[in-house]
């Protein structure tokens, strides 16, 4: 089996800041064409993975496709050059102002890190925020609709006559757990199933017993 | 009227300090003018031989200036001892919460949806907990919200101003 690993990239442009850099050229000197075609191979390649891409990521695979087509086409009148290159020009004018935004993130980052060391007034409003972050959050609701969008490609194929199933008993079975990710938790034969489940997760880290991370693992607490 | 050996009035020195102590988020230098009836430049001087005091070994807080306000701040050598009666550490924020910091840090006021296309993501999110944090303004800017750097996002990352940034190179 052949084993991939993947830099996470949150958006389309820490995909294209990842290519332009590992070209070590400045991304004006690299074809269009060229960019388009590698970008398309990693948007195959998460897809193969089954990493959940966004909107953000069609429609970027989408402009770089139709400025690769473009930069093929052998004659464009001169009104249709000048349409081209003001298009690359802010494809190239995104990229770069991406990359001085991560330089400055980067300063940001290292501030933090000393940050402790003062004491702000921003350490007041601290425990008002929620238990689970909005990333987990938003994590949570990839699992779940991809989940559902799995179920409905089975039910296709074939349907199972499924046993009935109380919260109760899911979050008895669930406290067994110390750590797993949550979408194998939620994997389930039956859409009920699944409901159950998740109803079992929510209660469990509403009782703060559990939390669910960032990273979409279900984990039990320490103990305070 | 007695002086420092700076040659300020010490009676200011203690007004100024006095205001400062009370003072929760940080006053800026045209504020405390105001308060003291004073002109901006005799109050910095102030506040320069002040700051200067606290500095001395004898003294457990320091006067820093962050994003244009003055305000008390323990000297991290004592923060060990501060942390034992009140909690001391400021919250780390998310990659994610950097990088909309970082948006809004280059272009000044901005927009969500202009945060959003130099970062080709969604931003609600963030820009909401970081409005909740202090570390933003929002205000509403014709039909849509602004958002700009709050005094605290300077005093939380210790910058004195924009361009400690922005500079080059970083």
């Amino acid at each position: 089996m052949l084993e991939v690993s993947l830099p996470n990239f949150e958006g389309p442009l820490d995909l294209l800041l990842f290519l332009v850099k590992k070209k070590e050229m400045d991304i004006r000197e690299i074809p269009i064409s060229v960019i388009a075609d590698e970008f398309m191979k990693y948007i195959e390649l998460m897809e193969e993975l089954n990493i959940d891409l966004t909107s953000d990521f069609i429609s970027m695979a989408s402009q770089l496709m139709y400025l690769k087509s473009r930069a093929l086409l052998p004659q464009l009148t001169p009104q249709e050059k000048e349409k081209f290159e003001k298009e690359k020009e802010e494809l190239y004018v995104s990229v770069e102002e991406y990359q001085k935004l991560k330089t400055v993130e980067n300063f940001l980052l290292k501030r933090m890190e000393k940050v402790g060391e003062l004491l702000s007034a921003i350490a007041e409003t601290d425990g008002k925020m929620s238990e689970l972050r909005d990333e987990a959050l938003k994590k949570i609701h990839t699992i779940f609709r991809n989940l559902l969008f799995e179920m409905k490609r089975v039910d296709r194929v074939y349907k199972l006559s499924s046993p009935r199933y109380s919260v109760d008993e899911k979050r008895e079975e669930l406290m067994k757990i110390s750590v797993a990710p949550l979408y194998e938790i939620l994997r389930a034969n039956d859409k009920l199933e699944m409901i159950t489940t998740f109803l079992a997760v929510l209660e469990l880290v509403k009782l703060g017993i559990y939390t669910v991370g960032e990273d979409g693992m279900f984990r039990r607490r320490r103990a305070a | 009227m007695s002086e420092t050996r700076e040659g300020v009035d010490i009676t200011i020195l203690a007004r100024l300090e006095a205001l400062l102590f009370a003072s929760r988020r940080g006053v800026s230098l045209a504020e405390l003018a105001r308060a003291l009836e004073l002109d901006a430049e005799e109050v910095e001087k102030s506040l320069k031989v002040l700051k200067k005091r606290y500095a001395a070994d004898d003294h457990g807080v320091e006067l820093r200036e962050f994003g244009g306000r003055w305000r008390f701040y323990v000297k991290s050598g004592y923060l060990e001892y501060v942390s034992r009666i009140r909690r001391v550490y400021a919250k780390k924020l998310s990659p994610s919460q950097l990088e909309v910091l970082a948006a809004v840090a280059i272009k000044g006021e901005t927009t969500r949806a202009e945060v959003e296309r130099m970062r080709m993501k969604e931003s609600s999110a963030q820009l909401r907990d970081l409005v909740k944090l202090n570390l933003l303004n929002r205000k509403r800017k014709g039909r849509s919200f602004v958002y700009t750097l709050s005094a605290e996002f300077y005093e939380y990352f210790q910058l004195e101003d924009i361009s400690e940034l922005l500079s080059d190179n970083r």
